[in-house]
């Protein structure tokens, strides 16, 4: 290995070390925070509205929230409103008792779309069905978090077979086609 | 495309015939060898793609949450990888232009065979550009292509799209880039416009994770930068200097240089940025996000390796202008290289779109 190729690499080495060592990781997407109602809980008064509040402030294009009841009606009313990092989807009036799903989908400010859902169970008719006229959203209660992008099982094997195929191929290729020139 | 024998002793008559014989051959080889490269670069792409999970669309009972279907999810999948292509292509031509000899007080043929296809290329460049912009748009805002207000586009972009700008500027830079290159016949104009093209990779750059922090920034912006220098210039001495020695015997040697600085710059940065993303090392192998990284990185040992048969064997030999077999043998390892790099480059278009680690999407516990 030559001095120049020594130096580069060496180079390159410290200069990643020294990064790596000062920088802390970035700071994270938009995710959901906090929600009312509360994420599976059962509440006997119809909300007039879906709240959500993020970790970070969503692009206020691109949000949209779907809320299904039980009789496979939508209950959303109108586009949802952003306003920092709070949403606020109005609803319709609530039809039967059972569960209501919320899904949504806002847009982080680095532009990538990012979709998550939470739900609750109407324990009583809503104002549709005949029951009690709707109500104020409760405060916001906190949401547990969980991330979706965790990798198969398989996925160490791959990333061995890639690094051992890959480079013994690269080694073997290069021998091959050098070969007669030393 | 290893098609060398193994038995034959290495300089025997046999052997420079058959190599003789194959370039002879050489059109039909070409075609095969660039429909295998686009053919890796797709399969690659669509991998990652499916691997990052972002082929799936997110449903409630048969209606999309979002509304943008498949045309976009394909759509800017197909059009980033096409910029990215012509982007490399535009900055690799303009730098094989410039490491090219000068013959005789002008351009030699194959320099400006380099600017006539870098003028093409930027041409790509644009339209990938706007057709990216089109497809983010539909993303953005969850809406079909072909609902899209184009006519506010004009009128208030940054309301209707928040990166409008972005890739207005980019597109119309691209385009100038394509005129500019098309009426240069020198290496000052070949000097003037590379910068250009530089720049106008940045504003592409820094879309989508690059907003995560500043470190993160800087290191994708020279990550890519360096990459297309390398790689560009690399492909460029490949399509349109391999049959000239001359032009390689000098060309060569600069471009080795030129490599290993890349390579360095290339290693560290994205190490920096993929440090900024993951932030633990064990998210490598657990999260989608990591191992396509880990991917990219094996890439990156692949080429390393490649790049050391170069330097240890061809380089030296094709700026001596030492027979056919060292120009052969540098052509297929850099053949082999370029495939290895636009796979690459696959990859990274499929991480652009791949939620990092830190981003944490929520699904409640069911």
């Amino acid at each position: 290995m030559s001095y120049a190729v020594r130096r580069v690499i060496f180079g390159a080495v410290v200069a990643g070390g020294l990064v790596l060592a000062a920088a802390a990781p970035a700071a994270a997407h938009t995710a959901l925070e906090a929600s009312s109602p509360k994420d599976g809980s059962r509440i006997g008064a119809a909300p007039s509205e879906v709240l959500l509040r993020f970790t970070e402030a969503p692009l206020t294009t691109g949000a949209h929230v779907i809320v299904a009841g039980p009789d496979a009606h939508f209950y959303q009313s109108g586009p949802p409103q952003i306003s920092g990092a709070r949403l606020t989807q109005p609803l319709k009036p609530l039809g039967p008792p059972g569960t209501y799903r919320v899904e949504f989908r806002v847009v982080a400010d680095d532009g990538h779309p990012d979709v998550g859902e939470m739900r609750f169970t109407l324990t009583k008719p809503g104002p549709a069905a005949g029951g009690a006229s709707q109500v104020r959203p409760a405060p916001f209660s906190q949401v547990s978090a969980d991330t979706v992008n965790d990798a198969p099982a398989w996925a160490p094997w791959l990333e061995l077979a890639a690094v051992v195929i890959l480079a013994s191929g690269a080694v073997l290729f290069g021998r091959r086609m050098t070969r007669g020139l030393s | 495309m290893a098609s060398a024998s193994t038995d034959s002793p290495a300089r025997s008559p046999a052997r420079l015939k058959r190599i003789t014989v194959a370039r002879a051959a050489g059109r039909p080889r070409v075609w095969a060898y660039a429909a295998a490269t686009a053919i890796a670069g797709v399969a690659v792409l669509i991998f990652g793609m499916w691997f990052g999970g972002n082929l799936v669309q997110r449903q409630v009972d048969g209606l999309l949450v979002g509304g943008q279907g498949n045309v976009t999810t394909w759509g800017l999948m197909a059009s980033k990888f096409g910029l990215d292509v012509a982007s490399v292509g535009v900055i690799g031509m303009l730098a094989g232009c410039l490491l090219l000899p000068v013959t005789g007080g002008g351009l030699g043929d194959p320099a400006r065979r380099c600017l006539r296809t870098a003028g093409w290329l930027a041409l790509a460049w644009g339209v990938a550009n706007a057709a990216l912009l089109m497809f983010s748009w539909s993303d953005v805002v969850a809406q079909p292509v072909t609902t899209l207000p184009v006519a506010r586009l004009f009128t208030d972009a940054p309301a209707a799209f928040p990166s409008a700008r972005a890739y207005l500027s980019s597109t119309a830079l691209a385009l100038v880039i394509s005129a500019a290159v098309a009426i240069t016949r020198t290496r000052r104009g070949a000097l003037i416009v590379l910068p250009l093209a530089l720049y106008n990779l940045t504003p592409m750059a820094l879309q989508g994770h690059a907003a995560h922090g500043t470190v993160l920034k800087f290191s994708l912006a020279i990550h890519v930068i360096v990459v297309s220098l390398w790689v560009g210039g690399l492909a460029a001495l490949l399509i349109h200097a391999r049959g000239e020695p001359a032009a390689l015997a000098v060309a060569v040697p600069r471009f080795s240089t030129l490599a290993l600085a890349c390579y360095a710059a290339v290693a560290a940065t994205g190490l920096i940025a993929a440090w900024e993303l993951l932030g633990q090392v064990s998210l490598a192998w657990t999260t989608r996000y990591g191992v396509l990284v880990i991917l990219k990185a094996t890439a990156l040992i692949t080429l390393g390796i490649l790049g050391w048969w170069h330097r240890r064997h061809t380089v030296r030999r094709v700026r001596a202008a030492d027979g056919p077999l060292a120009r052969s043998a540098f052509i297929r390892l850099a053949a082999a290289e370029v495939i290895v790099m636009v796979a690459a480059i696959a990859l990274a278009v499929a991480l652009s779109r791949t939620a990092s680690p830190d981003t944490i999407l929520l699904h409640s516990g069911r």
